[in-house]
């Protein structure tokens, strides 16, 4: 049997699949982190209520997504809003499952993992463009933060992931509005001023302000989910400020795809991105501005290559609300050699 | 013995490289004119080579070169010369030996793999790490162009692979007010297509923006003989290097003006060093290659660029980390093409 595992910062899903092919979904679990002291007794509370389940046939292989890193077999989980610190080791893991194969990687790459088992329904399609060889790049807003990765060809023409922080690289602004709204979030916020300070919930309600301020309006708090609740009721200065971010969003994820070269596609998701695509009017908004900057790029020459070289590139958003789960399955079942 | 390359838009290199020569070294190499040869074919160019050298074609065991322009299927075309060089080709024309192109950006990534310490200079010596590391390396290179690559780690084959990247034309990200003053300059610019990409600022005529950008909305200073000397410059045409003036007199501290200009240069090229530090998690090392870096290495040992390659908020703990080298060695690119021939070499053995 497979063990996989989605372990967040504030649920954790853990499942059992059989080990074949297509490997099928045999009991499925969620916990609420906080009511448990640590990964290990998640674990052993599950096994133990599977107990008959896995009496034929234990678990073989084990593969955990997890919300922090693996260093060195070392990993660790840590979210200061419901006070959680989990510290565990793959070598505990494994004593504790009495499994050989235990493979415990960052959220990120195990999402890598699950994109090309994507179907129809799990993706949102920006430009229906088929794909060209060459890389991929995946990026994830959560909201909180903003995650990238790098899946590239290997000479045997296999995707790897390649892991990135770029989301805490300087934000580059890509028009005359953008440079305005940097030079703000210099005054609000001491610099660097990275990407994620962007594109995350935080980004939406800063760009809203700075609507409010350059128009003279007396600042007023709102929350995201406001702003995207009065942009889908038609407010104006509520739909400006998701156009605002839709165009910057796009921008970056269009430098992304000219440095890593993904003219294989552009994968973005995450829980803001399913609200945004939730609605139809929020939704339209985004796609637009967003393929307008993203496509948008310098070239070297008059006839502007660039542009034309990222207008090739599909762009899909992944709506698929398991996509830890999905790919830490896929990489057991790659372990055990099941592809 | 194997054959590498450097093909450029302007010259060409190609070297002999012999597996028991202790020196990373070509044995033999020779300069061409890549215009003439555009005619004439890459394989016309090969087989000068091998009849100057004296070497017959069957000695050779394979032959990689790197090439100014993108790779897809085996064949390359040159940017800026109506030229295609194809791997196919190439491989006939040499008893079938295997022949690999690359972007050659791409091999002076391979190229660091070559270098020995005398061919390095480190800029933040006090680092600590562990030279035989498989993490991911990446190379940013400052010349004519801006041209940047990453460098993986494949454990299957057990070696490093590069990844070409177009992120020189990705879009500046200034980091303080005067930045951002020169990004509205630049943005005004018609020429630049309301782009301002890295390399507007990270290249040589990148350098040439920032000073004219200081003189005219910096109230900088423009001496009469030093505005002479860049106006007659133009005189050059294409040839025209108004950065290696501007740096020359940075370095000398002859002018202010010039010495501010370079300090912008230094900050923008250690803050996007960082970030692509960040891009690739390039915890195994930062490369700086090009023509720039090595003509300005007093100013780059002077704090200015590890400052802002080090100033990522709550990241800098985590690119602090990483060793951050300037490449000494012109050939490079050549000697990435080396490495690659000697790897195609063992494979057939």
């Amino acid at each position: 049997m497979i063990l996989a595992g989605d372990i967040g910062k504030v649920k954790s899903q853990l499942a059992i699949f059989s080990q074949e092919r297509d490997a099928k979904e045999i009991v499925k679990e969620e916990f609420r982190n906080q009511d448990y002291s640590s990964l290990e007794e998640i674990v052993a509370l599950f096994l133990e209520e599977n107990q008959s389940a896995l009496k034929e046939e234990p678990i073989y292989i084990v593969c955990f997504g997890i919300a922090g890193p693996n260093i060195n077999g070392k990993c660790q989980i840590s979210y200061e809003e419901n006070n959680l610190n989990w510290e565990f080791t793959v070598k505990n893991l494994r004593n504790l499952l009495t499994v050989n194969y235990v493979e415990i990687l960052n959220d990120m790459p195990t999402i890598g993992y699950a994109i090309p088992q994507l179907s129809k329904s799990d993706l949102v399609d920006f430009n229906n463009i088929s794909a060209e060889k060459g890389n991929r790049a995946v990026s994830l807003a959560t909201g909180e933060g903003l995650g990238e990765l790098l899946l590239y060809r290997d000479r045997s023409g296999n995707f790897l992931p390649s892991p990135s922080e770029g989301g805490h690289a300087n934000f580059a602004p890509h028009n005359d509005w953008a440079i305005e709204f940097s030079s703000y979030l210099h005054t609000q916020f001491s610099p660097p001023i990275s990407w994620e300070k962007v594109i995350s919930w935080e980004g939406l309600q800063t760009i809203y302000e700075f609507l409010q301020h350059k128009k003279g309006m007396q600042k007023t708090s709102i929350s995201y989910e406001d702003i995207l609740h009065q942009a889908n009721q038609n407010d104006e200065l509520c739909k400006q400020t998701l156009e605002r971010f839709a165009s910057m969003y796009g921008s970056g994820l269009g430098d992304l795809a000219l440095r890593t070269l993904a003219f294989n596609g552009v994968y973005i998701g995450g829980r803001m991105l399913q609200e945004i695509l939730g609605q139809e009017t929020t939704k339209h908004i985004f796609i637009k501005e967003f393929m307008n900057a993203f496509k948008d790029k310098e070239g070297f020459d008059k006839n502007r290559n660039f542009a034309k070289r990222n207008a090739v590139i599909p762009v899909k958003a992944f709506i698929n609300p398991e996509m830890v789960l999905l790919g830490a399955l896929q990489r057991a079942k790659i372990m055990a050699n099941l592809q | 013995m194997i054959l590498a390359g450097d093909i450029g838009g302007t010259k060409s290199y190609l070297g002999l490289f012999d597996q028991n020569s202790t020196e990373n070294a070509p044995i033999r190499e020779h300069e061409y004119s890549s215009k003439e040869y555009a005619k004439k074919g890459i394989t016309t160019m090969v087989a000068d080579f091998l009849a100057q050298v004296g070497i017959k074609k069957k000695k050779l065991d394979a032959a990689c070169f790197g090439v100014a322009g993108n790779v897809l299927n085996g064949k390359c075309q040159l940017s800026n010369l109506d030229w295609e060089l194809d791997e196919h080709e190439l491989s006939q024309s040499l008893n079938n030996i295997p022949v690999k192109l690359f972007n050659d950006m791409e091999t002076i990534g391979l190229g660091i793999f070559m270098l020995s310490d005398n061919q390095l200079e480190i800029l933040n010596p006090d680092v600590q790490f562990d030279e035989q590391n498989t993490l991911p390396r990446a190379v940013i290179a400052a010349g004519t162009g801006l041209g940047e690559v990453g460098l993986f780690w494949n454990q299957k084959e057990q070696q490093f692979f590069p990844l070409a990247s177009e992120g020189g034309h990705s879009d500046f990200a200034p980091i303080n007010k005067l930045q951002a003053k020169l990004f509205r300059y630049l943005l005004k610019q018609e020429n630049l297509l309301e782009h301002v990409s890295y390399e507007r600022v990270l290249s040589g005529p990148g350098l040439f923006n920032i000073y004219q950008f200081l003189v005219e909305k910096e109230k900088c200073d423009e001496k009469t003989h030093l505005k002479k000397r860049l106006i007659e410059e133009n005189a050059k045409g294409e040839n025209a290097n108004h950065a290696a003036i501007i740096s020359e007199e940075a370095l000398a501290k002859n002018d202010d003006c010039c010495e501010k200009a370079l300090d912008t240069f230094v900050s923008i090229y250690g803050a996007r060093a960082g970030n692509l530090a960040l891009n690739y998690k390039a915890l195994g090392g930062i490369y700086l290659g090009g023509g720039i870096a090595p003509k300005i290495i007093e100013k780059l040992r002077d704090g200015t660029f590890m400052k802002a390659f080090n100033k990522k908020g709550r990241f800098e703990k985590f690119v602090s980390k990483i060793p951050v080298y300037v490449i000494r060695e012109p050939k490079v690119g050549l000697l990435g093409a080396a490495y690659y021939a000697y790897q195609l070499q063992e494979q057939q053995a």
